[in-house]
C-alpha cells in the first residue's frame, strides 16, 4: 500500500478531472470580468490543487512497533495491539477517537486506514472482511462516533462478518456521574447485533479479554465482537508480563478444532443425494468463511449437483460453471432435495424459491441451530470444510445429464429474459435520454465481463432498492470473494460504497482470495439514495489511492417512491432535487466524475475510469442520470422485477 | 370435463387423506398456520396461513373430488387475470419439464374471477385426490414465488400486500 503513495507534489496540476473542478471557478471568475471595467479587475487567485499531504506516504512507510515490557513497559492499548498483530487482524478501519487504541494498533504494523465517519469505517471493514474471510477492526470514539457505527455493526451481524468493533469510553472512575464528555453505556446499545461484547474494567484483564475477542470471531459461526476500552485500561502501564492475567499465546486461549461429522450421519446425507433425481447444494457463507470451496466443486462435480451460494459473499462456486443454479432461477423449483452448507442466517420454507416437497438437509457448526427455521429431514453438526471432504470420499459419481440439461435451458431463460428487459430498458432510454437501469446494469456487465478486463479481477457490489434488484442480476461471481451482497440480510440502503472501499483496500493488499488480482478496483453499483451515507468516503479512496469505481443511478428519489402515490402530503419526503451531480462532488472529494445519460457514454466512461484507477489509483464516481418514473411497470414496463432467492441479485439468507 | 366413469368415486375416508396431506405441509413448514373446519361427509374445509402472511381457504368436495380456493390472488385486474390464466395453462402444457407439470389426465386446473379475487379449482379428474392436492399446493406456491416476481406485478404487490423494504417478503 505505502509503495503506492508518493509526496504530494503541489507545483504539478495533475488529473484532468480536478483540472475540471476547479475550471468552474475560473469560468467564474471569466463571468465577472465580462462585467468589470478595464482597469478595477485584480488577477485570479491562483487556487491550489487537491493533494495528499506528504504525512500520509511518509507515516505509512514508518516501520511497524510493537510495544514492549522494557523501559516504561506496555500501555494497555499497546498490550491490546500487540495481541491483534499476533491475531493477524487484517486491517482497521476508523475515525480518530479511541486515540490510544488506533494510534497502538496502527504503530504495531496492523494495516490501518482512518475515513470520515464512522459509520462508513465500519462498513469497509465490514467489506474487507467480506471479500477476505479474515477478521477486522473499526473503531471509534465513545458516545458520537460509536453511535454512528450502529447501522453498520448491525449489517455486519447479519452477515455473520468476524468485525472487531472498538471504542473508547471515558474513565471508569467517571461513570454513573454524567461527567463530561460522551459518556455511555455501550453494551447494552450493541445487544442483539454482536456474537461478545464487554467494557474493559479490570487494566490487567486486557489481554485475557482481547483472546475472547479473537476465540469468538475465529471460532464457530463468526460475528462482531464488542469491546469498549475505559482510560484506565488504554493507558494502564505493563512493565512485567507478570501482571497481565491469561497472558499466553493463541494456541492456548483458543483451538483451531472443529466439529466433524459422523461415519453414520455422512453415509445417510450420501444416500439422500444418490437418491435424489435433483439435489441441490445450497453454500452458504461457512463454506466460503472455511476457504471449502475445492471440496465443494468436488462434489459437485462427482455426482452433478446442483450448486448455489448465498450469504453476503458470492463467487465460492462460479456463477458461470454449468452445476450453478445462481443464474437458474426456473430450476429451483424442480429441486427435490436440499443440502444447506454453511447457511448461516436461514430462512422459512418460501422464502427460498423450493418446491414444497423438497427434502432438506443441513450442515452447520453449532447444534443449537440445527432446525431452526426450516424443518429438516437431517441435521448434521459439522465443520463445513470436514462435512465435504467426508462426504467427497463417501460418495460415488453419478451422472444427472437431464438435471443438467435442465439447469442449462433455465439459464438460458434467464438470460433471454434479462436481455429482453434490457431491450425494453434501451426503448425507454432512447425515447427519454436518460439511463434505464437494465441499460445501466449491462453496460456495467459487458464492460467487467465481456470486454478486456479480465473477468474474474473486479470485485463487485451493489446496493439501493431498484438499482440493487437490477444491478444484481448482472453482476457475476466467478471465483471467491468476488461479489459482496451490500445490503445482505439487514437491508441497509447506503453502506455499499464504504463497503466495496474496503473490498478494494483488501485487493490493495491481496489478502485471502484476493492475491492474485492484487492492483485491480473494485466497482460498486448503487443509488442517489445510498450514496449519501458514504460519499466522503471517496476522500479517503483518493488519499489511500484505494481505487473505486461507484455506478451512481440518479433516479432524484428514493426507491420506495411508489408507496406515496396513493398518500396525501407524502410524495415530498421521497424526493431530492433533480439533476444533482453527484460527479462533481466526487470531483472535490479528489476522485474523477463522469456523467451519462446514454449507452455510449456509460462505455466510454467505464473505459476512462477503469484506466485511471489501474495507472494513477485514482476513484471515479460515474453519476447515471436517470427518472424515477423507470421504476413503473405500468408505464415503462418491465418494471421492478423481484430476484429469486437464492441467485444472483438475492439479498436475504 | 366430468370424472371418468371408470374410476371410483373417492370415499369419505379421502377427507383424512387431504387433511393428513395438509397437516404434513403444516408440520414441514411450508404453511405457517393450519387447521381444519367443519366437515361432512361430502366437504371438509381448511384454513391455511401461507403466502404473504395470508389466511387462505381450501374447501374439498368429497362428491366431485375437487379442492377449491376461493380467494388465490385477492384485487385481480383484467390483465392480470388474463395472464393468471395463461400462465397456469403453461403449467399443463407439454413444453413443461414432466416433473413440474400437471397431467391433464389426472388433475383439472380451473381459474376463475370470484368478485374481485382470482379463486383456483383442481379437480382429481382420475380419483388420485393425493396427486390434485399436491398440484394445488405446487401451483398456489409458484404464483406467490415465481409468477408475482415478475416487474409488471411490483405495483400490484406494493397496492396489496404493502410490499416495501422494510416489509419484504419473498413469499
Amino acid at each position: 500500500m505505502a509503495e503506492n503513495l508518493k509526496p504530494a507534489d503541489n507545483s504539478k496540476k495533475s488529473e484532468s478531472s480536478r483540472r475540471k473542478f476547479f475550471a468552474v471557478p475560473a469560468a467564474v471568475g471569466a463571468v465577472a470580468a465580462s462585467v468589470i471595467k478595464p482597469g478595477a479587475m485584480f488577477a485570479a487567485p491562483t487556487m491550489p490543487t487537491i493533494s495528499i499531504p506528504k504525512e500520509i506516504p511518509g507515516t505509512l512507510g514508518e516501520t511497524a512497533k510493537v510495544g514492549t515490557f522494557e523501559g516504561k513497559g506496555m500501555t494497555g492499548a499497546e498490550v491490546f495491539a500487540k495481541l491483534c498483530k499476533e491475531e493477524e487482524l487484517a486491517a482497521m478501519f476508523c475515525c480518530p477517537g479511541n486515540y490510544t487504541v488506533i494510534n497502538a494498533i496502527a504503530a504495531a504494523g496492523v494495516p490501518a486506514y482512518g475515513g470520515r465517519t464512522e459509520g462508513a469505517m465500519c462498513a469497509a471493514a465490514d467489506g474487507f472482511s467480506r471479500v477476505t474471510g479474515e477478521a477486522t477492526a473499526c473503531s471509534g470514539t465513545e458516545g458520537p462516533g460509536f453511535t454512528h457505527m450502529i447501522m453498520n455493526i448491525a449489517s455486519a451481524s447479519a452477515a455473520r462478518t468476524p468485525l472487531l468493533v472498538l471504542a473508547s469510553n471515558m474513565q471508569i472512575a467517571g461513570d454513573d456521574r454524567e461527567a463530561f464528555i460522551q459518556t455511555g453505556y455501550q453494551q447494552p446499545i450493541t445487544t442483539g447485533m454482536k456474537k461478545y461484547g464487554k467494557r474493559l474494567i479490570a487494566p490487567d484483564r486486557v489481554w485475557e479479554y482481547g483472546a475472547y475477542a479473537f476465540r469468538n470471531m475465529k471460532s464457530g459461526v463468526p460475528g462482531p465482537v464488542h469491546l469498549d476500552f475505559p482510560g484506565e485500561v488504554a493507558r494502564a502501564r505493563f512493565t512485567d508480563p507478570s501482571t497481565l492475567k491469561d497472558f499466553y499465546n493463541k494456541s492456548k486461549y483458543r483451538s483451531e478444532s472443529r466439529p466433524h461429522p459422523s461415519n453414520k450421519d455422512v453415509e445417510r446425507a450420501a444416500d439422500m443425494i444418490s437418491k435424489a433425481e435433483r439435489p441441490i447444494i445450497v453454500a452458504g457463507q461457512g463454506v466460503f468463511q472455511r476457504k471449502a470451496w475445492e471440496a465443494l466443486k468436488q462434489i459437485a462435480e462427482k455426482q452433478d449437483i446442483a450448486v448455489v451460494t448465498s450469504g453476503p459473499t458470492r463467487g465460492h462456486f462460479p456463477d458461470d460453471h454449468k452445476l450453478s443454479a445462481a443464474l437458474a432461477p426456473n430450476a429451483l423449483m424442480s429441486a427435490d432435495l436440499v443440502v444447506f452448507i454453511g447457511q448461516y442466517s436461514m430462512p422459512s420454507p418460501g422464502e427460498y424459491r423450493f418446491s414444497p416437497e423438497i427434502k432438506a438437509v443441513r450442515v452447520h457448526p453449532v447444534q443449537e441451530d440445527l432446525g431452526r427455521n426450516w424443518p429438516l429431514d437431517l441435521g448434521i453438526v459439522s465443520d463445513e470444510a470436514a462435512f465435504l471432504e467426508a462426504l467427497a470420499n463417501k460418495i460415488n459419481a453419478k451422472r444427472r445429464d437431464k438435471w443438467v440439461d435442465e439447469l442449462a435451458a433455465a439459464r438460458a431463460a434467464n438470460e433471454k429474459q434479462n436481455l429482453d428487459h434490457y431491450a425494453l430498458g434501451l426503448k425507454h432510454s432512447q425515447a427519454t435520454d436518460h439511463l434505464h437501469p437494465a441499460v445501466m446494469a449491462k453496460e456495467v456487465h459487458d464492460f467487467l465481463y465481456k470486454g478486456d478486463v479480465d473477468p474474474k479481477a473486479i470485485v463487485t457490489g451493489s446496493g439501493g432498492w431498484t438499482t440493487g434488484l437490477f444491478a444484481g442480476r448482472w453482476l457475476r461471481a466467478n471465483r471467491p470473494g468476488q461479489g459482496i451482497v451490500c445490503a445482505y440480510q439487514y437491508g441497509a440502503i447506503g453502506p455499499d460504497m464504504a463497503m466495496m472501499i474496503g473490498a478494494s483496500a483488501a485487493v490493495q493488499q491481496g489478502v485471502g482470495p484476493q492475491a492474485p488480482y492484487k492492483g485491480a478496483p473494485a466497482l460498486v453499483v448503487t443509488s442517489d439514495a445510498g450514496i449519501a451515507y458514504s460519499m466522503f468516503e471517496l476522500d479517503t479512496a483518493s488519499k489511500y489511492k484505494i481505487p473505486i469505481i461507484a455506478v451512481i443511478y440518479n433516479n432524484n428519489s428514493w426507491g420506495m417512491w411508489p408507496s406515496a402515490l396513493a398518500s396525501a402530503r407524502s410524495m415530498h419526503m421521497y424526493l431530492f432535487q433533480e439533476n444533482l451531480r453527484y460527479d462533481k462532488m466526487a470531483e472535490g472529494l479528489g476522485a474523477r466524475g463522469e456523467y451519462v445519460r446514454t449507452p455510449e457514454q456509460m462505455r466510454e466512461a467505464l473505459k476512462r475510469a477503469y484506466k485511471s484507477a489501474t495507472t494513477e489509483m485514482a476513484s471515479t464516481l460515474i453519476n447515471v442520470q436517470a427518472l424515477k418514473e423507470f421504476t413503473s411497470g405500468k408505464d415503462y414496463p418491465p418494471g421492478i422485477a423481484l430476484n429469486a432467492e437464492p441467485g444472483v441479485g438475492a439479498f436475504a439468507h | 370435463m366430468a370424472r371418468s366413469r371408470t374410476n371410483p368415486a373417492p370415499s369419505t375416508s379421502t377427507v383424512q387423506q387431504v387433511t393428513d396431506l395438509l397437516e404434513n405441509y403444516a408440520s414441514r413448514g411450508i404453511f405457517r398456520g393450519f387447521s381444519r373446519g367443519a366437515a361432512t361427509a361430502s366437504r371438509a374445509s381448511y384454513k391455511i396461513v401461507w403466502h404473504r402472511s395470508q389466511e387462505f381457504e381450501l374447501i374439498f368436495d368429497v362428491r366431485k373430488a375437487s379442492l377449491r380456493m376461493p380467494s388465490v390472488l385477492p384485487a385481480v385486474g383484467p390483465a392480470m387475470f388474463e395472464h393468471l390464466s395463461s400462465w397456469i395453462a403453461e403449467q399443463q402444457s407439454a413444453e413443461t419439464l414432466e416433473h413440474r407439470r400437471i397431467d391433464s389426465a389426472k388433475a383439472r386446473v380451473e381459474c376463475a374471477m370470484r368478485g374481485k379475487d382470482a379463486a383456483l379449482t383442481v379437480t382429481a379428474v382420475d380419483g388420485d385426490v393425493e396427486y390434485a392436492v399436491r398440484k394445488l399446493i405446487h401451483l398456489v406456491h409458484e404464483i406467490y414465488l415465481s409468477f408475482l416476481h415478475d416487474g409488471r406485478y411490483y405495483d400490484y404487490l406494493i397496492e396489496t400486500f404493502n410490499l416495501d423494504p422494510d416489509f419484504v417478503q419473498f413469499s
